[in-house]
This record gives structure tokens, C-alpha cells and sequence, in this order.
């Protein structure tokens, strides 16, 4: 199997803080992968190092083979990675196809002169997007509710239209921030199983989690993060008999 | 050396106003229009205890103050209350709908027409051959230190004080942590008012009242509120001198209907410069 | 019956022109999320524009200096430009930050104009103001029919702005727009130039208002400091409250509602010692209804509809 994701001893210091320690895990190709550990254990920043949105002090990240450390957002963004954040990124007076087709980026018509001088094209650009737009509706389960706003979508919708906004790009790898938060416990399974159908389809989830539960049923490997290092990783049963990270969360909660 | 002292007096004036102005910005999260009218309805319920009812400038004004901050109270319970959690440019919009109202109500009692209260003018006092000021005017900044500083150590050393501040940064963390966030909303908005209202009074003092001025004012209220930094209640005074100063000296140098081109002219500045005003919103 | 034609016609022209104000206000918030309060600030330059880009020497007492005596049109498409250049210069530091700075400084801009007007002379004839102003085609059209064309002249225009408004709702920049609107870090995640946006349909509501300005010079054949007052602002805002944010119909039926009741207080007061009075209580009556409307019907008369998904031009298999 590949390492399609690999962070090799990455360090983030914020000052004298240590938001994450020589680092290194990897991302198996086709795989639901987790992160999990106690709130602060660094694994938003890890996310955040990995798509570009901040540097690292140390080390290396390579996506596919090739290193991506240090390269801007957007352009790990055009390599095939995407991702969600914990707050809301939908537009909630938007219906879910214009949520969809907004993301889209330098599209012809978005600048005021040329919707009066670029009709045709601009017709035309839409037709052809509006394909991408189907199949990802598809993807997701949302088909029916495409001409729903997204703020009448239920949480597992919302956060499925979030992936299916990503989806619109072909990423190969999705980073999703904490999936589960805001969703009613009841339908956290729905959730799951579209994301467990996307991955049989080819896709590769990086997930961080704080729903245990959530996340032992979904994944097939997990790291563990505690004060910015790691401190194991393996299967979900190793992992959860493992006395280092049942101290770390015990410790943290007293 | 006029100019200098009638820019103090108008800086206190303004300083008044702003306090009030940023305070409920910072607690509510939204620009309150009606507040210039706050000025009106201290100006006007001092012109009533005073010219209508005859009674001296003092009680007047007192009164005033009292019956100004109850008024805002209650506009901010019937108008502003019900719309909390609607987007704040929403109840900006709502606020200059009761500014219409207030400003209307007052042009049907009180008419069109400007007045003035029963109050001689004072000369000033001279030192030698120096005309500092006249002692109505020296009251008038005395009065202003005097809310100054009163709002300084009630926001800093007493338990209501901190409460409201707590309130101001963080909302929901206030309420839960079991700070009595409806009485001390209650206290902003009196407090708030009543600063208004004693600007008002001061206005009716120096110059004179009409329906409209709580339109002349609030502009400069909401460019002195920039300059301090939206929201922040010590920028807000300091701002509030400053503009004062300015407009009043740049009479000196340049023709007097200018101050409030000058004044618009100090915020684009501002706004290019520093955004956040001379204090950060804290 | 001519005359009741005639009242028909003044009516609509002046409904015409704030429509094109309400559609504006429309384009900035209710696409945009802008609060901008200085819409007349932008009606004032562009009727003053007009009005010094046709005029003609000055006469009698008059003190202005410039004058252009170009035809209407010309005049027409400089109170447009002149509007713009206003806008792009106060829009270039401020809609870079929040939108209270937005509101602020637009409320400021349009005091500020309505000052100048009164004080500058030399530009704009202080509070003499220009009378005579030149209307587009007068020449060939006397008397008293001359109304008729104005109002019928002024909602072709209106229709044409209407036009423009719907495209630019319906277009991707549309789209972007109120997705910017909705959630701006959003927006700006997904690589959108939120500034650029939010300049160009600024823009845009200006030169509108610009050209209404010149349009309400026709109507009122003159333009004096005294008609550009914050109530024409507020009048846009309460009419697109009442009819409906976000979209343009609603500007249309918010506007002919707000003026419509504005025409009829005036129709009741009828002696000159109650127009005062009728004056206060309209203030009174529209803060009211804006109050009440923001409480009980935020979305207005016509709620923002969502535009259906443009068509696929083939089913195709490609993803």
C-alpha cells in the first residue's frame, strides 16, 4: 500500500509553544485515516501545515512523493487535496446547487463586465459546470434537495454539502475537520456511511475527530496526538486499549 | 484663545455623546442612530423644566438627565430588545426608523421652531487681561471630567462595572457564568442615555435646540466613534477632545462651514491609516 | 381628465426615480450585504453634474461659474461618470473594512455633499440652485404634454435598470455576491476577490443613483441644496424593507407602496397650517412602519427567491 500522505518531523512553534513536535505519520492511500487527542494536542495544526495555510518550523510534508511543504494554499489546493473546517462554509441563503457552482474558481462572468459583454461563454461555462455540479449532487446523496437552501439542510446534509463542495475539484485526498460536531448522535451513522461510499469509490479521508465512537467505526487506522506529539498509532481495537492514550484523555478530562 | 475653549466645550459635548454611542456598541454589537436623538431629548426636557416650568438651570438639567436616561431605556425595551440576535446592520436600520419617530414626536409637541433656554448669558471670567471663560462654561467641562471619571470607577473598581465589561467582551460567557446580564443591559442603557441626555443640556447651553439636532449630531458622534475605535470607550473620549479641538480651532484657518468637511475628512484618513482608531477595540 | 392624466404622470415619474434609487440599495444590500446610507449623496452629484454640464451662462444674480451647455445626453452620461469616480474614490478605503465604517462614512459623504452644495458658489449657485434646467427633448414636445412623455421616457429607463438588475442577480457575479454576503470567510476560502466584488456593484448602485439624479432634475426642472436631504436615503431603505430585500421585484413594489402612501398623506393635508404637522406625523408613520416591518416581516412584502439551476445543454457522462 502507498503512503499517499506523508509528515515527515514536523515541528510548528508559535512563540515558546510547541503546537506540534517532531511529527511523523502517514496517510495510507485509500484509506479512512484518523487523528485523534485531547483538545490543544495540535491536530487542527496539523491540517492547517498540511494544506498550506500555515508553516512549518520544522520538517516535511510530501504528497504523492513530492514535497508540498512550504508551497502556497491554492496550489496544494490544484494538487488534489482538499478540506473542510469545524465552522460552517456554506452560504445558507444559497440552494445547495448554487453552494455547489459558486465554488468554482475564476469563472468567467464574475466580474460586472463581463456578464453584459460575455453572455454566450458565460452560458455556456455554466451548462458545462452544471455537470460537475450533478455528479457531485450524486455523490453526496443530495440530488433530491438540490434547489433546498442550505440552511434548511439537516447537520449530516450541511457537512455532506461541505465534502461535496471539496468534490467539485477532484481531490484525491480529503482532510475533514471534525465531521461529526454539530451532528445529532442519531444520525451520525447516515454520515458515516456516505463517507465510508466515497472511499470505496477511490477517495482517501484524513479525518480529525473528537467522537470516539464516531471515529473508531469509521476508520481503518488512526494517529494519536497528545501536547504536539505523537504518541502512537495503529488499528482502532490496538488503539483503544492502548494505555498511553486512555491516560492521555483521562488525564486531560480531570 | 475663544476657539480653544469652545473646542474643550464642544469636546466634552461630543465626549458625552460617544461614551454613551460606544458603550452600546459594545454591549449590543450594533451602531444605535437613535442615539443622537438621546441629545434632543435631554436638550428639550431641560428647555421644559426650565422655560416651561420655570424651574432654575440646574434642577432642569438633573431632571433631564433622569428623564432622558428612562426614555432610552425604554425606546431600547421596545424597539431594540425584541430584534436581539437579527443581524446588527438590521437594527441600525430599525434605529434610524426610531429616530424618525423620536425626532417627529418632538417636532409635533415642541413645533419647528428653535428654542432657547431662560438662562442669561454668563461673561467670561478674566484673568488680568486674559478672558479665560465664562463660568457656566467652566461648570459645563467640569461636569463632563466629573461623568468622566465617575464612568472610569464605575467600570474598573466596582463589581457592576466589571460585570458590564465582562458583558461587553463576551456575551453568552457573561451569562453563563451567572452575570445578571438583563439588569446590567437595563444599567447600559440608562447609563448610556443619561450621557447622552447631559450632552443634550450642554448643546441647549452653548447654542440652541431644534427638532433636527440629534441628526446634526449623530455624524460626528459616529466619526468621533471611529477615530476612538468602534467600541472603545477611552478612545472615544480622547477622539472626542480631538474633534472637538479640530473643528472648532480649524475655524482659525479655514472658513467655519468646512468642520464638517474636515471631520469626514479625518475618518477617510483614519480609515486608510489605522482602521482600528486610537485604541483597538479591546 | 387630462389633468387627473397629468397628476397620473407626475405620479409615475417621481415612483420612477426612486425605483431606480430602491433598485440601487437593492444592488448594494440586498445583493451585497453593503450598508450604504449615502444614496443621495450620489443622487446630489449626479443632479448637480447635469445641471453644470448643460447649463448655460449664468444670469442675474447668480454667482456660479462653470457651465458646459452640452446637450441632455451628454449631461446624462457625465452624471453617471462623475458619480462613479465619487464612489470609487470613498469605496477604495472603506469597503475594505467592516460594514459599519461603510454606513458611517456614507452618512457622512452625503451630509457632506448636501454642505458643499449649499456653500460652493462658484460651482453649484450655493442655495440660489439652478433653475431652468434643460430637459431632454423639450424642444419637441410643449405645453403640458411634455409630462406625459417624461413619465413614459422615465420608465423606459427604469425598465432598462431593471433589466440590468436581474442579469447581474441571475449571472455568476451574482451568485458570488450573495454568497459573499451570506458568509464572507467563506467567500474568501474559496478564493473569491470579496473587495473587487464588493467595489464593482458599488459602482454600480452609484452611477445608478448618478443617473437618477440627473432624472430627478428633469422631473423637478431644478436643483437646489434643500432636495437632497437624508430623507431621500431613508425613503430608498423603508421602501426596499417593506418590499423586500435581495430582490428586485420587491424593490419595485416596496417603492410604488412607500410613495404611493407618501402621495396620499399629501392629498389629505390640505390647509397650509396643518402641513407641518402632516410633515411630523409622516416622519412618525415611516419610522413606524419600519420598526414594525424589521419585527414582525424582516423579509419583506416579496421574499428573495432562489433562481432555478441553469440548464444542462446534453446529459454528459463526463465528471
Amino acid at each position: 500500500m502507498n503512503a499517499m500522505l506523508q509528515v515527515e518531523g514536523v515541528s510548528k512553534h508559535f512563540g515558546g509553544l510547541k503546537a506540534l513536535d517532531d511529527c511523523t505519520l502517514n496517510v495510507e492511500q485509500g484509506s479512512i485515516t484518523a487523528l485523534i487527542g485531547p483538545n490543544g494536542s495540535g491536530k487542527t495544526t496539523l491540517f492547517n501545515l498540511i494544506t498550506g495555510f500555515l508553516k512549518a518550523t520544522k520538517g516535511r510534508v510530501l504528497f504523492e512523493g513530492r514535497e508540498i511543504t512550504g508551497l502556497p494554499e491554492h496550489r496544494i489546493a490544484n494538487l488534489g487535496i482538499a478540506r473542510t473546517f469545524q465552522v460552517s462554509s456554506l452560504f445558507p441563503k444559497l440552494t445547495v446547487w448554487e453552494n455547489l457552482l459558486v465554488a468554482y474558481p475564476d469563472q468567467e462572468g464574475e466580474s460586472l463586465w463581463s456578464v453584459f459583454t460575455r453572455y454566450g461563454s458565460i452560458r455556456a461555462q455554466e451548462e458545462q459546470q452544471m455537470a460537475r455540479v450533478y455528479r457531485s449532487l450524486e455523490r453526496i446523496g443530495l440530488t433530491q434537495k438540490m434547489e433546498e437552501r442550505a440552511a434548511n439542510l439537516s447537520a449530516p446534509e450541511a457537512r455532506m454539502l461541505e465534502i461535496g463542495r471539496q468534490l467539485m475539484f477532484s481531490p484525491r485526498l480529503v482532510l475533514l475537520d471534525e465531521p461529526s460536531s454539530g451532528v445529532n448522535p442519531a444520525m451520525l451513522d447516515r454520515l458515516a456511511d456516505r463517507i465510508i461510499e466515497l472511499n470505496k469509490e477511490g477517495l482517501t479521508f484524513f479525518i480529525i475527530g473528537h467522537n470516539l465512537s464516531f471515529i473508531m467505526k469509521l476508520s481503518h487506522y488512526i494517529h494519536v496526538l497528545h501536547y504536539g506529539k505523537l504518541i502512537t498509532s495503529g488499528p482502532p481495537k490496538t488503539v483503544a486499549q492502548d494505555e498511553r492514550v486512555i491516560e492521555a484523555y483521562l488525564g486531560v478530562h480531570r | 484663545m475663544q476657539f480653544a475653549v469652545y473646542g474643550l466645550i464642544m469636546g466634552c459635548i461630543l465626549l458625552l455623546a460617544t461614551v454613551g454611542f460606544s458603550m452600546i456598541r459594545r454591549v449590543e454589537g450594533f451602531l444605535n442612530i437613535a442615539h443622537g436623538q438621546m441629545l434632543a431629548v435631554g436638550g428639550y426636557s431641560c428647555y421644559v423644566f426650565n422655560s416651561l416650568l420655570g424651574w432654575n438651570i440646574i434642577s432642569s438639567a438633573l431632571a433631564a438627565v433622569l428623564v432622558t436616561s428612562v426614555i432610552g431605556y425604554l425606546v431600547a425595551y421596545v424597539v431594540f430588545f425584541p430584534l436581539k440576535g437579527k443581524p446588527p446592520l438590521l437594527i441600525a436600520i430599525a434605529s434610524t426608523g426610531a429616530s424618525y419617530i423620536i425626532q417627529g414626536l418632538i417636532e409635533v409637541i415642541f413645533g419647528p421652531f428653535v428654542k432657547q433656554y431662560k438662562f442669561p448669558p454668563m461673561r467670561a471670567i478674566k484673568i488680568g487681561d486674559f478672558s479665560l471663560a465664562a463660568p457656566d462654561q467652566i461648570a459645563m467641562v467640569v461636569a463632563a471630567g466629573f461623568a468622566a471619571l465617575f464612568l472610569h470607577f464605575l467600570l474598573t473598581r466596582t463589581e457592576t462595572g466589571k460585570a458590564i465589561r465582562a458583558m461587553a467582551s463576551n456575551f453568552n460567557l457573561a451569562r453563563i457564568r451567572g452575570i445578571n446580564t438583563p439588569r446590567l443591559r437595563i444599567y447600559v442603557w440608562l447609563i448610556a442615555s443619561a450621557l447622552g441626555g447631559l450632552a443634550g443640556v450642554m448643546i441647549g447651553l452653548i447654542s440652541r435646540l431644534a427638532p433636527y439636532m440629534g441628526w446634526e449630531y449623530i455624524m460626528l458622534i459616529m466619526i468621533v466613534a471611529i477615530l476612538g475605535g468602534l467600541g472603545s470607550i477611552y478612545g472615544a473620549m480622547v477622539a472626542a477632545l480631538i474633534i472637538g479641538l479640530i473643528t472648532q480651532m480649524s475655524v482659525l484657518v479655514i472658513p467655519p462651514q468646512y468642520s464638517q468637511v474636515i471631520a469626514f475628512a479625518i475618518i477617510i484618513v483614519v480609515l486608510l491609516v489605522r482602521p482600528q482608531g486610537i485604541f483597538k477595540e479591546a | 381628465m387630462y389633468n387627473i392624466l397629468l397628476f397620473l404622470a407626475g405620479v409615475i415619474s417621481l415612483i420612477g426615480i426612486y425605483t431606480l434609487l430602491t433598485l440601487a440599495v437593492n444592488l448594494h444590500y440586498g445583493y451585497a450585504g453593503l450598508l450604504s446610507f449615502g444614496i443621495v449623496g450620489f443622487v446630489a452629484v449626479g443632479a448637480y453634474t447635469y445641471a453644470i454640464v448643460t447649463r448655460g451662462a449664468p444670469v442675474g444674480e447668480d454667482v456660479y461659474h462653470f457651465y458646459f451647455n452640452q446637450p441632455w445626453w451628454v449631461g446624462f452620461l457625465a452624471a453617471g461618470m462623475v458619480t462613479t469616480i465619487f464612489a470609487f474614490i470613498i469605496g477604495l478605503p472603506t469597503l475594505r473594512v467592516q460594514g459599519d465604517y461603510l454606513l458611517i462614512v456614507t452618512f457622512a459623504f452625503a451630509e457632506v455633499i448636501q454642505d458643499l452644495l449649499s456653500n460652493e458658489g462658484y460651482l453649484t449657485n450655493g442655495t440660489r440652485g439652478f433653475i431652468n434646467i434643460h430637459q431632454p427633448f423639450r424642444e419637441l414636445i410643449p405645453g403640458r404634454n411634455y409630462q406625459l412623455f417624461l413619465a413614459g421616457f422615465i420608465v423606459v429607463i427604469v425598465v432598462i435598470v431593471f433589466l440590468i438588475a436581474q442579469r447581474v442577480g441571475t449571472a455568476p457575479f451574482g451568485r458570488t455576491l450573495r454568497a459573499m454576503r451570506d458568509n464572507e470567510p467563506a467567500a474568501l476560502s474559496i478564493g473569491k476577490n470579496v473587495y473587487r466584488f464588493k467595489m464593482e456593484i458599488f459602482l454600480l448602485g452609484a452611477a445608478i443613483c448618478g443617473f437618477a439624479g440627473a432624472m430627478y432634475t428633469w422631473y423637478m426642472t431644478l436643483a437646489l441644496p434643500s432636495l437632497f436631504g437624508m430623507s431621500v436615503s431613508f425613503a430608498a431603505w423603508i421602501a426596499i424593507i417593506v418590499g423586500g430585500q435581495g430582490n428586485n421585484k420587491g424593490a419595485i413594489v416596496g417603492t410604488i407602496v412607500l410613495l404611493g402612501a407618501q402621495q396620499a398623506l399629501k392629498f389629505i393635508s390640505t390647509s397650509p397650517e396643518l402641513t407641518p404637522m402632516v410633515s411630523s406625523f409622516e416622519l412618525i408613520l415611516e419610522g413606524l412602519v419600519l420598526i414594525v416591518i424589521l419585527r414582525f416581516w424582516p423579509s419583506g412584502l416579496i421574499p428573495e427567491k432562489s433562481p432555478r439551476p441553469p440548464k444542462l445543454a446534453k446529459i454528459t457522462e463526463e465528471a
